[in-house]
């Protein structure tokens, strides 16, 4: 009975914690996505409410075929989630199918996270104001193309997924005029810089006789003028302000030729580290010089720090005195021995000088060693 | 592959042997505050010095081991940075070594001397962590050091010239024999 209750209990338990879970509160990552349709989670009523998001589209209405357009959004929002995620597509139909301004004829050049997709997952500052921009090639057929954002996003705890679509923004496609300044249809724009870097950044242009460059870093809303000079023919060296960490900065190129002046889309430009410079030789090296200084320095240490011997230690008595129980040998070397005799043989003893005896060669009294008494 | 798999299983004795010398040499340390504990002292010391001999040559084995089994070694501050502590390890190991062999059991009696030899224990073992470290964000891609909010950073790392190295590796071979000839004369301390 009490393994039925525990069973039971342990359904209920995982049936509950299905029905509370939400499907996807941390996002679900910047993709190619179409818009919410019908059969959908989120296009279900009954799982989904308007949002009293704000959207505006702030872009001009009108893009030359193949040339660069660029999108900006700008959106206000009061009431999200507390992970404050916001999900933005750029679509060009909320069909639920075929949705992606690249099934229109556009082809997304950079999104707001600096990839290509047409669905971007960020984050809302505390202000509750955010903008995006797309930068998109415009079709190359001649007509009148829409672009429309829309969001969805968590608030609160029902468990809805609140939706907001802004008004369709109508652009008209225009045959690209001739001489039409731009950049070199080779050129790219460099994506990286290594950190500290502040070599010029080479722009190639066709039908241009003058550009001017702004700049700011990312997040910054005023732009800042980058200082332009001639390179060779048709490139332009612009001075960017070196970046440094994970800082990236923006800049716009105006390109003109006195018939027209182009703004051409915000351009990204990140920061890496700068190539690593070691080699195998020199870490086993450096490797060896900290064992080996390490080494020296702990045994320094240790004969500095060692305690300093004590009396009985040094007390050499017993040594000593176990040195002189030993007998010792007399040592008398040979010619020593036979000077003495020499010495002895040629002294004269005279009876009326008792205990001396006479040395002829010195002409001098020594004394008898053998004379016993005092007498 | 061979190298890898190699790699792995000296890594893992290696650090496993000097993680048990370090903390026996910690546990000696400890044990000089309690009365009754000269006995265990004597196993923790004994463990300590035999688990340190043993680690010692396994170090360049690891090392090589690894340098063998990946293609481009030292070419990241990530690998770079594991030679740099593979080498502090094997100083703070070695020293550990040669003070208990200069010294003999009874440098745990002498208070400078055992600090000196706890000193270096630690510095083996926070050498060993950031190695097992710095392999585990390389194979993994995360460490469990990465809670740490002071940890310092693996993608950075000391690089200097490759000559420079050379002068600095005879620099400290210079500096560890003047040590070892012209340093006082060391004495054995009784137990």
């Amino acid at each position: 009975m009490r393994g039925r209750i525990l069973a039971l209990a342990t359904i209920t338990l995982m049936l509950i914690a299905t029905q509370g879970t939400v499907a996807n509160p941390g996002g679900n990552g910047d993709s190619n996505r179409d818009f919410v349709c019908g059969g959908s989670c989120h296009g279900d009523p009954s799982l989904s409410a308007p949002s009293s998001a704000t959207i505006s589209i702030t872009s001009g209405n009108t893009a030359f075929t193949g040339t660069a357009y660029q999108l900006d959004t700008t959106i206000e929002i009061d009431l999200i989630s507390h992970s404050r995620i916001l999900g933005v597509f750029l679509l060009s139909s909320t069909d639920g199918n075929g949705d992606n301004p690249e099934d229109h004829g556009w082809n997304i050049i950079q999104d707001p996270s600096g990839t290509s997709v047409n669905y971007v997952e960020v984050i809302v500052p505390t202000n509750g104001v955010i903008s995006l921009t797309w930068v998109l090639t415009a079709p190359e057929l001649v007509g009148d193309g829409d672009l429309i954002v829309a969001i969805h996003h968590g608030a609160g705890y029902e468990g809805l997924a609140y939706l907001g679509v802004s008004e369709p923004h109508s652009i008209s496609i225009d045959p690209v005029p001739a001489n039409l300044p731009g950049f070199a249809l080779d050129w790219s724009a460099p994506n990286y810089r290594v950190t500290g870097d502040t070599s010029p950044v080479s722009v190639l242009t066709q039908n241009t006789t003058e550009i001017s460059v702004e700049w700011k870093l990312e997040g910054e809303s005023i732009s800042h003028p980058a200082t332009v000079e001639a390179g060779m023919e048709d490139e332009w060296l612009v001075h960017l302000p070196a970046t440094m960490g994970d800082g990236r900065i923006v800049y716009r190129v105006t390109t003109s030729n006195g018939e027209f002046d182009v703004v051409q889309p915000w351009l990204t430009m990140g920061t890496i580290p700068p190539e690593f410079d070691g080699s195998l030789m020199g870490a086993r090296a450096q490797g060896f010089a900290g064992a080996f200084m390490i080494i020296a320095f702990m045994v320094s240490l240790q004969g500095l720090l060692q305690p300093a011997r004590r009396k009985d230690e040094l007390d050499q008595t017993e040594e000593v005195e176990a040195a002189e129980e030993t007998p010792v040998e007399p040592v008398v070397e040979e010619s020593t021995v036979d000077e003495d005799a020499a010495y002895r043989a040629r002294l004269l003893k005279y009876d009326e000088h008792p205990g001396l005896l006479w040395d002829p060669v010195d002409e001098e009294w020594v004394d008898d060693p053998d004379y016993g008494g005092d007498e | 592959m061979f190298s890898q798999t190699l790699h792995h299983l000296v890594v893992g004795l290696t650090t496993g042997i000097a993680t048990l010398a370090c903390l026996c040499a910690i546990a000696a340390w400890v044990s000089n505050y309690f009365v009754e504990a000269r006995a265990a002292r004597s196993h923790l010391d004994n463990a300590s010095y035999i688990a340190t001999i043993a680690a010692l040559p396994l170090l360049p084995v690891a090392v090589l081991s690894g340098t063998m089994a990946m293609s481009d070694p030292a070419s990241d501050a990530m690998s770079y940075n594991k030679f740099l502590f593979a080498g502090l390890t094997t100083g703070f190991l070695a020293s550990m070594v040669i003070g208990r062999w200069r010294f003999g059991p009874g440098v745990w009696n002498d208070s400078r001397l055992s600090l000196l030899q706890v000193i270096s224990a630690i510095g083996a073992l926070a050498s060993i962590t950031v190695l097992g470290s710095i392999g585990a964000k390389m194979t993994l891609g995360e460490s469990t050091m990465d809670i740490l909010p002071f940890w310092p950073e693996f993608d950075d790392s000391v690089v200097v010239n490759e000559w420079l190295s050379v002068v600095l590796l005879i620099l400290g071979l210079a500096a560890m024999v003047a040590a070892f000839r012209f340093g006082p004369k060391v004495y054995r301390i009784v137990d």
